[in-house]
């Protein structure tokens, strides 16, 4: 796929946030801030709950869009032309096809919920990832997906049913004292973060980056993970994610759980062909547990993906 | 009012009913699912061990509504867009791209134009298949056929 690059890059981004991640990245901050503008390729998914990946093939032949599958990710395409003619497409605005960036699919695989489960999506709006748990469940069991914000959880609701989700009750509950009476086999922190991973949305947001929104959302996270951790069944899992590449957010709140909780406990994350994806050994002088090395995160500079940090946890038996 | 479970028998058999008699929706398709109620709407929902389990009262709601409105029978039309092509036997016509996309922004169809429909077609609720899938449903009056008004 081919990118563009931004030579100033550097110009558009906050001194702040070069001035920390120079040090963590080292020799490879230069080509990471570049990739900070790189326009990344587009991505498009199936939505096996109403389509078939066959008709998806045929649809995206017929709008002469230069496509290919997504080696790491089942019923996944990268578009490289003619994305307006799709993004635009009855098959998108009837819910048969996603689009949503293919780092963003990586938490749903390492969660991998199977049918008959009972599934939680704590922080779950716009509800793109809620929908592919939907579809591994196959739109089976029961799933939770909560949101504390009306406006976006009334829109998610919208968008589930559209793309066909039957499994589904929705929730208005402050995630980090959230409760229905039930504990789960799968739950999805997707946590709120300060998206700098996004960075094909968010080159303007880099601009005006600070580590202090980074602490305020570190503070919400660690609550958010603590709480999520109590609400898993004894042998259930929990895949914490964030489109951050700070590590605050990231190593950190694993970090902080593994010291908090004993039963709590890393797994690997099994990706296809997806290679250079080690999370931080040591951050600010401090070195983390081997255990977070089963963490893994995602670059732009190195995957041509956005920025991604996923992390699975289970919770002994 | 909190969402509840419906219970009342009748009123499931109304709605399988319904669906059967306007569009051939055969009732085992409803097997595998609850309906639940919240004022006058129906939402289906999977049938799941731990549903029973779930405090009610911590509840917004779920996705999928199927009425919009229990007693005058208007079916919600995102709703509708989950059927498959071969579930659905009667009371069906068929758009080109065209149709679907000025249809779905609310401009009414006129069955003339309209090349490709079920034998069996009343006034009422049509539902509108482009290629395989459905766009959505409408309400048809004679000859025309307006975007149906079951807004999720
Ligand atoms: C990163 S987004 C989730 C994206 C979603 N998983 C998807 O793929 O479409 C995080 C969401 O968490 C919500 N949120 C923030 N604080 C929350 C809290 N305390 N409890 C529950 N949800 C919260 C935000 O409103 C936002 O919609």
């Amino acid at each position: 796929m081919v990118i563009r690059v931004s030579p100033n890059a550097q110009g558009l981004i906050a001194k702040s946030f070069l001035k920390k991640f120079e040090p963590i990245l080292g020799k490879e901050s230069k080509t990471f801030f570049e990739s900070l503008t790189w326009f990344l390729p587009k991505t498009i998914r199936v939505n096996t709950l109403k389509a078939s990946e066959q008709s998806i093939v045929r649809f995206l032949q017929n709008s002469n869009s230069k496509f290919e599958k997504i080696e790491f990710l089942d019923h996944a395409f990268f578009v490289s032309s003619n994305f307006e003619v799709i993004s635009k497409s009855l098959e998108h605005e009837l819910g048969l096809i996603q689009i949503m960036s293919a780092s963003a699919m990586i938490p749903v695989i390492a969660l991998d919920p199977k049918v008959n489960e009972t599934v939680l999506d704590l922080t779950a709006a716009p509800g793109n990832k809620t929908i592919m748990l939907a579809q591994f469940m196959g739109n089976q069991g029961l799933l939770i997906a909560n949101e504390s914000d009306e406006v976006r959880l009334k829109r998610m609701r919208i968008h589930l049913l559209k793309n066909g989700v039957t499994n589904c009750l929705l929730t208005h509950q402050d995630g980090i004292q959230f409760d229905v009476g039930l504990k789960f086999d799968k739950i999805l922190l997707d946590a709120p973060c300060s998206s700098d991973g996004e960075i094909n949305k968010t080159i303007n947001q880099l601009k005006d980056w600070s580590q202090e929104k980074v602490i305020k959302f570190q503070e919400l996270q660690k609550q958010l993970m603590v709480h999520a951790f109590d609400l898993l069944k004894p042998g259930g899992e929990l895949v914490y994610s964030t489109c951050t590449f700070s590590p605050e957010e990231n190593e950190d709140i694993v970090q902080f759980l593994l010291d908090s909780k004993k039963d709590a406990h890393t797994v690997s994350i099994k990706l296809k062909g997806l290679k250079g994806t080690l999370p931080l050994e040591q951050y600010n002088g401090k070195r983390y547990s081997f255990e977070v090395r089963n963490c893994l995160r995602i670059w732009p500079y190195k995957h041509n993906l956005e920025g991604f940090f996923v992390g699975k946890i289970k919770k002994s038996e | 009012m909190i969402m509840r479970e419906l219970r009342d028998l009748n009123k499931i058999k109304e709605i399988r009913k319904y669906f059967l008699e306007r569009f051939g929706i055969f009732e085992h398709f409803f097997a595998n699912y609850l309906f639940l109620e919240h004022f006058e709407k129906v939402f289906l929902l999977y049938k799941s061990k731990d549903f029973e389990k779930v405090n009610k009262s911590k509840l917004f709601g779920t996705p999928f509504m199927l009425l919009a409105d229990f007693y005058k029978k208007i079916p919600a039309n995102l709703a509708l867009t989950f059927f498959k092509r071969n579930q659905i036997q009667k009371n069906w016509i068929e758009v080109d791209f065209v149709q679907a996309q000025e249809f779905m922004k609310g401009k009414n169809l006129d069955l003339k134009n309209i090349k490709k429909k079920s034998s069996v077609l009343s006034n009422g609720c049509v539902i509108v298949f482009f290629k395989d899938f459905i766009v959505g449903s409408g309400i048809m009056e004679k000859t025309e056929i307006k975007l149906n008004s079951g807004k999720e």
